[in-house]
């Protein structure tokens, strides 16, 4: 089994690498693809993600824990959900089209992961606890659709920009319309909100009755659900009121900018108790 | 006997006017009947292709170079033209006509350079020569190999890329906001010619939801009854701009109609979401400080006539990369029919083969068991076919590396005496 999952540490990467290059081609096509017809790199991408939870069950299989303990183990969970949040949305809305600015940071990661993969590195008991891997996935789930979709966001304000300036460019011809960018946005958050919850509710679970001594105001519990409110609210509001255009997309960028900021801020100065390596 | 070669005759924007254009358009009947007589009077395979800016015919058949003055006669009296009145058409032979196709169908020779309607039209006339009455293989292969060249600078190139006309870039444009328009609110200011024909622009492009503006309510009456819309008074304006997606100004007003307070006004009660403001008049009548609000996309006509300008000069550019794709489709055009010389040969050399090869057997076959001839007659089959093996790959191998001469031909044909055995099949 230990050949097998060295053969797909190197495999991935490649194989993200193969359909970017499709992707790739896809945005620079001249005149885009006919929507009625399969797009090969959709294929591939959605068979390789089959492929990357397949080795991240053997990998757990093997260490016998969740694939959350080390870097190089996050590093892959993170690849992956990256690939799915943005292999649904793309499913939804039948645009292959944004892909390019995704598979980038898939390869990235997964690339990353391999390279500092050791499946005997060793790990905490708490690592190795099955309901903190599924919180600590949930969490990584929910922040990845978040980042997905201040993505799309940072996609609408580049092609509103070049329309309101009247410079249309690759971006223009190639991107999909801004309601479609919107909608990808909007789907990507509501992902984001509802992983973001079940991972705030297991580890809810897992503070209660697995840890000992848990502490409801660590900061970083507290920004997460502030963050997780906000953006609760936020999406009901904007759903409710049929808020939109470029003031959504500045608001959903500028959102996501500022949590991760206060993550960064309080994993670098402030003393917490979640802290995974 | 004349030569038998591909002719094409065109008459277009570039060789006539309008009126003989008008006057040379062939009805479906016209084309049938003329099919028929080029398959009665000159043994030819006809086709003819005819759009609003070309009418041209493609013969495939014995031809000198008196063909078209023949050839008018019946398309004047097909179209009851007095055979003088006949403008002089282009006329190409061989791979000239075949690169003259490609050329049409990759719309390099269209009116507005890059248009997609004639690769349809191409299609259309090679359904014609399918289901015609007569078999007309070659121009079946030649539009095929058409469809093929116009298909490809399509995908492969620019050149169609981009829309050409004020109208549809400002519905190219909208498409880039909203995707598509079925649920979206289109207004148009102003009932004249020019907000007609945006109007129906976003109509063909799946528009259902107009609202007309208009000062004359008798003129924005009859063009919203046009095109399946509501009318309201101009002075409604700002309200109107509240729920709207989409607004078309095309007025002759020589002020502003909508200035940057009102409009701030209308982007709050919208929650700002987007509108997409078409300007298309002279004077103005949109305010452009509006251009500053957040989600107000505003284009005047000379935004639009800028993108128009750019998209043709970015499909001028593209046109080297067009003519590689028609050269190279030419090529494999020539190579086809050049194929199509040896073929008769090699099908030939393969039946005077299989003679010798019968005759042998049956001279044999007297006095031997059914076992005993089975095996002759699978051994003799293998021989002939390894006898046969070199000379037909040579022949097919030259012809796909053009390096087949008629000589080539001709000493093939006349070490087995081909010609004469054909000629003696042909009168038995």
């Amino acid at each position: 089994m230990a050949f097998l999952l060295q053969i797909l540490e190197a495999g991935l990467p490649l194989s993200y690498a193969a359909i970017f290059v499709l992707y790739l081609r896809h945005f620079l096509k001249p005149g885009g693809h006919e929507a009625d017809r399969p797009f090969l790199g959709s294929q591939l991408l959605y068979g390789t993600l089959g492929v990357h939870l397949a080795y991240l069950g053997l990998l757990s299989y093997q260490v016998d824990h969740l694939p959350v303990a080390s870097r190089a183990e996050f590093l892959s969970v993170l690849a992956l959900c990256i690939g799915l949040v943005y292999a649904f949305v793309e499913r939804k809305h039948r645009d292959a089209n944004t892909g390019v600015f995704f598979l980038p940071l898939i390869i990235g990661a997964q690339g990353w992961s391999s390279l500092l993969m050791d499946p005997s590195a060793p790990h905490s008991i708490l690592e190795a606890n099955p309901v903190y891997g599924i919180h600590v996935i949930f969490m990584v789930f929910g922040f990845t659709a978040l980042a997905v979709s201040a993505l799309y966001a940072l996609m609408y304000i580049l092609l509103a920009r070049q329309l309101k300036s009247h410079q249309l460019g690759l971006i223009f011809r190639q991107l999909p319309a801004l309601n479609i960018l919107e909608k990808m946005s909007r789907l990507a958050t509501l992902c984001g909100i509802i992983l973001l919850g079940l991972g705030l509710g297991i580890g809810h679970y897992l503070a209660m009755y697995v840890l000992e001594n848990f502490n409801f105001f660590d900061p970083k519990i507290v920004i997460t659900y502030v963050a997780w409110a906000t953006y609760a609210v936020g999406y009901l509001v904007v759903k409710t009121k049929g808020i939109s255009g470029l003031r959504m997309g500045y608001l959903s960028l500028g959102g996501y900018l500022a949590l991760i900021t206060s993550m960064v801020v309080v994993n670098t100065f402030l003393s917490t108790f979640h802290s995974f390596q | 006997m004349a030569l038998q070669r591909l002719t094409a005759i065109s008459f277009s924007h570039r060789n006539t006017g309008l009126d003989e254009r008008d006057a040379l358009a062939f009805g479906e009947e016209d084309i049938r009947h003329f099919v028929d007589a080029c398959h009665s009077d000159w043994l030819s395979e006809a086709a003819v292709l005819s759009t609003c800016n070309r009418t041209e015919f493609y013969l495939w058949g014995p031809s000198g170079d008196d063909l078209w003055p023949e050839l008018a006669k019946l398309v004047a009296r097909l179209r009851s033209m007095a055979p003088e009145d006949m403008p002089a058409p282009d006329v190409y032979f061989d791979a000239a006509a075949a690169r003259h196709l490609f050329r049409v169908a990759a719309s390099l020779e269209s009116l507005a350079l890059g248009e997609n309607e004639i690769l349809g039209q191409i299609k259309d006339t090679h359904e014609q020569i399918l289901n015609g009455p007569h078999k007309l293989p070659v121009l079946d292969q030649l539009f095929q190999f058409a469809i093929r060249a116009g298909k490809r600078v399509r995908t492969e190139t620019s050149l169609c890329e981009g829309v050409v006309s004020i109208a549809s870039a400002a519905v190219n444009l909208a498409t880039k906001i909203f995707s598509d328009f079925k649920s979206r609110q289109v207004l148009i200011v102003g009932a004249g010619e020019t907000a007609e024909t945006t109007a129906m622009h976003f109509s063909s492009c799946g528009a259902e939801r107009f609202v007309v503006l208009n000062r004359s309510e008798e003129r924005g009456q009859r063009l919203a009854a046009d095109i399946g819309g509501a009318y309201r008074p101009l002075d409604t304006l700002v309200d109107a701009c509240a729920t709207a997606d989409v607004a078309v100004f095309a007025t002759g007003s020589p002020t502003h109609l909508i200035s940057y307070e009102s409009m701030k006004g209308v982007m709050k009660a919208r929650h700002h979401r987007p509108i997409f403001l078409i300007d298309i008049s002279n004077p103005r009548n949109v305010d452009p400080e509006i251009a500053r609000l957040d989600s107000a996309f505003l284009y005047n006509i000379d935004d639009l006539q800028q993108v128009v300008k750019a998209n043709l000069s970015s499909r001028k550019g593209e046109i080297p990369a067009a003519e590689i794709i028609v050269t190279e489709t030419v090529d494999s055009w020539q190579n086809w029919q050049k194929s199509m010389q040896v073929t008769p040969t090699i099908a030939s050399l393969a039946k005077y083969f299989e003679e010798v090869r019968s005759q042998e057997l049956d001279r044999q076959y007297n006095g031997i068991s059914e076992e005993q001839r089975k095996m002759l007659d699978d051994f003799s089959r293998g021989l002939v076919k390894k006898l046969l093996h070199n000379p037909i790959m040579y022949l097919r191998s030259s012809v796909a590396d053009n390096s087949l001469s008629t000589d080539d031909l001709h000493l093939v044909r006349s070490l087995y005496d081909l010609d004469d055995r054909k000629e003696k099949n042909d009168e038995s």
